[in-house]
């Protein structure tokens, strides 16, 4: 089983409040040098990718075993894949240090963070350079833009079908493959012959990424991030060239009144003072 | 403008009607029909939702139990080949969310998603606002010549009327063929939820800060006392202290209680988005500079525990411990 995982690290927008953004052009300025973060739901994606096929089933395991230590058909081997510029490589490095057997970064000419096409396009070249690949897995949201689009574009781009919000997979014998999904109206359960594109939901079993001990981090140094340009997977700067729809412009939000503090001498007094001056007339009805 | 409303999962029609009606309003001068898609499994549907302008017609699709997208995707598209509307309108679930890009994708369309609001700006353009970097803001995006595909972002409050509709009732002929091959089976297993956080009036939404299992049930009689449904953030559905249907946020529910409890939650703009309809909002956090606070009417920088329950004692009116 061959699969790649999308991931596109981002900044911690919550380090600098709103009313300093300061927006240029499609840019808000304050976010250029703040500290990057996986996107949760792919932290998920990654971890299940890596949990799939590990001895034990689709539990957790021990962050000090190799992740590809796994039986002779089941092999599972993990690309950690992100279309971005160098400051990805240090969550690439922790990819490898973590058991995905590669990690590759295309490096865009120009800023596609609002060219969900371009990203995909890009995307599907690659997994069609990496064949044979079984599964494509992302997130259902992150890139910045926030376009909820990547993956089904994934999907049509490789004539591959597509489930949304999965929350956990294991092999089955026969070489299918079952994929749980999940709402707050069901559980569901398919099993399905690859290939597929799946689009990660609420993982309650994986809620983040492991940690790679010093002696895996050690011996990730030795593993290389392979560096792509669009141009090494045959795409000229026509690739943008397609329908996504460009920003105008970014809105900031309405400044919101200021928060009153509520004080006292302690937590009680506090909840007394909430309560006499701001619920009790709210909470008659 | 020809716009087509789909909806792609009947038992939540009233819901995703609910989402597409400010969208549809506020092009409503623009519209010179409207017709809704409705896929089904089992009984017809007889009765729909009321829109801002009439229907002009209803189509019934008839589909397998339970279908993935990609079995609605051939026959949408070939319903959208002959209808070639201008405007395709789908819930922005992640179902629909999956149908609109995928049908925007093959009808070459201008395609943005979980759309909060949406206005033409000229004779063929559309412009839509939606949320970006991690919804702390928005962004509005132009969209030069029909057809467009929008998924509606979530509008909480009560769902439309339902009614019999006055215009055509097309059946589609043949239902969706049952099931592709690459799809072995499909189990389901329901799970039950009752829908009461986005039609709430009065929400306690706890984060990580409850730090555990133990400490939300001692707080779930607070909620009680204060008359309103428990909410959560994320980490708190992940560790599986509450069920997904209390999740709130763009990922979740977006709520519009008159009064809204947020204790132990940093306030991240993908949570807060599901708190901004909120009439009255206090926020409970020990960390004074949680942007939580920057959400709030009020706000306690304390231990949410003891603040809630005193809080909880003071609504009962029982003595002071
Ligand atoms: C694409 C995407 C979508 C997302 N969608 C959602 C969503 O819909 N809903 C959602 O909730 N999250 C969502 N998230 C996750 C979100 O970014 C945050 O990680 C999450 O909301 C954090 O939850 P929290 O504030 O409860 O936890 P934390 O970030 O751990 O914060 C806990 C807070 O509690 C405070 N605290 C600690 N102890 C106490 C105490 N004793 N008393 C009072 N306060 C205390 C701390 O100061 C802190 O502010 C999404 C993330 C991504 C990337
Ligand atoms: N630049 C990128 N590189 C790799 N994967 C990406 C990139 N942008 C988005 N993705 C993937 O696509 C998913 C959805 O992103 P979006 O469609 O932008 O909301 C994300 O969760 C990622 O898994």
């Amino acid at each position: 089983m061959n699969l790649t995982v999308c991931f596109k690290i981002i900044p911690d927008y919550e380090m600098v409040p709103v009313h300093r953004w300061e927006v240029s052009g499609l840019e808000p300025l304050a976010l250029r040098f703040v500290r990057q973060a996986f996107n949760c739901y792919e932290e998920s994606a990654l971890e299940m990718a890596l949990a799939l096929g590990e001895t034990g089933g689709s539990a957790r395991q021990d962050s000090g075993s190799p992740a590809s230590a796994v039986l002779g058909e089941n092999r599972v081997a993990r690309t950690a894949l992100t279309v971005d510029d160098e400051r990805a490589d240090l969550f690439l490095r922790h990819l490898l240090a973590v058991g995905y057997d590669r990690a590759v970064r295309v490096a865009p000419d120009q800023d596609l963070r609002f060219f969900p096409g371009a990203v995909a396009r890009i995307i599907a070249a690659a997994v069609n350079r990496f064949r044979p690949q079984d599964l494509v897995i992302l997130g259902p949201r992150g890139g910045e833009g926030d376009h909820c689009q990547t993956g089904p574009l994934v999907a049509e781009l490789l004539g591959w079908p597509c489930l949304m919000g999965v929350s956990g997979l294991a092999l089955t014998e026969n070489g299918l493959l079952e994929v749980r999904t999940i709402t707050d109206r069901a559980h569901r359960i398919y099993t399905v012959a690859p290939p597929l594109v799946l689009v990660t939901g609420h993982a309650l079993d994986f809620s983040c990424l492991r940690v790679p001990t010093l002696n895996q981090k050690l011996s990730a140094r030795k593993k290389p991030v392979e560096t792509l340009l669009p141009a090494d997977l045959g795409l000229s700067v026509g690739y943008l060239a397609g329908t996504d729809p460009l920003p105008a412009e970014l809105i900031l939000p309405a400044p919101k009144q200021t928060c009153t503090r509520i004080e006292g001498a302690d937590p009680r007094e506090k909840a007394r003072n909430l309560f006499d001056r701001y619920l009790k007339s709210r909470l008659v009805s | 403008m020809k716009a087509v409303a789909v909806i792609e999962d009947i038992r939540e029609m009233g819901a995703h009607a609910r989402d597409m009606i400010p969208l549809l309003s506020s092009v409503a001068d623009r519209l010179t029909s409207l017709e809704l898609w409705v896929f089904y499994t089992g009984t017809p549907p007889e009765a729909f939702p009321c829109w801002p302008v009439p229907l002009t017609a209803v189509h019934r699709m008839a589909v397998a139990h339970d279908p993935v997208p990609d079995q609605l995707l051939d026959l949408l598209m070939r319903k959208a080949a002959a209808a070639d509307a201008d405007l395709y309108l789908f819930a922005g679930t992640d179902n629909g969310n999956c149908l609109a890009a995928r049908l925007g994708f093959r009808l070459k369309a201008g395609t943005c998603l979980g759309v909060e609001s949406c206005h033409m700006t000229g004779e063929t353009t559309l412009a839509a606002v939606r949320p970006v970097f991690g919804s702390r803001i928005q962004a509005r995006f132009v969209l030069d010549t029909p057809p467009w595909c929008l998924s509606a972002a979530q509008n909480p409050g009560r769902n439309p009327a339902m009614a019999e509709p006055v215009c055509p009732v097309c059946d589609h002929p043949q239902p969706a063929p049952c099931r592709p091959p690459w799809l072995t089976s499909t189990r389901v297993i329901p799970i039950e939820t009752d829908d009461r956080l986005s039609g709430a009036d009065r929400i306690l939404v706890l984060g990580n800060g409850v730090g555990s299992q133990d400490t939300l049930e001692r707080l779930k009689p607070v909620a009680r006392a204060l008359g309103a449904q428990m909410g959560a953030s994320r980490p708190v559905v992940m560790n599986g202290w509450l069920p997904l249907d209390r999740l709130v946020g763009v990922s979740g529910s977006v709520t519009a209680p008159s009064v809204c409890i947020v204790a132990g939650v940093s306030g991240t703009g993908v949570f807060c988005a599901g708190i901004r309809h909120a009439g009255f909002v206090v926020a409970v956090n020990t960390d004074p500079d949680a942007p939580v606070f920057r959400a709030a009417d009020v706000g306690i920088v304390d231990d949410l525990v003891p603040v809630l329950l005193e809080l909880g004692r003071l609504i009962r009116g029982d003595e002071p411990a």
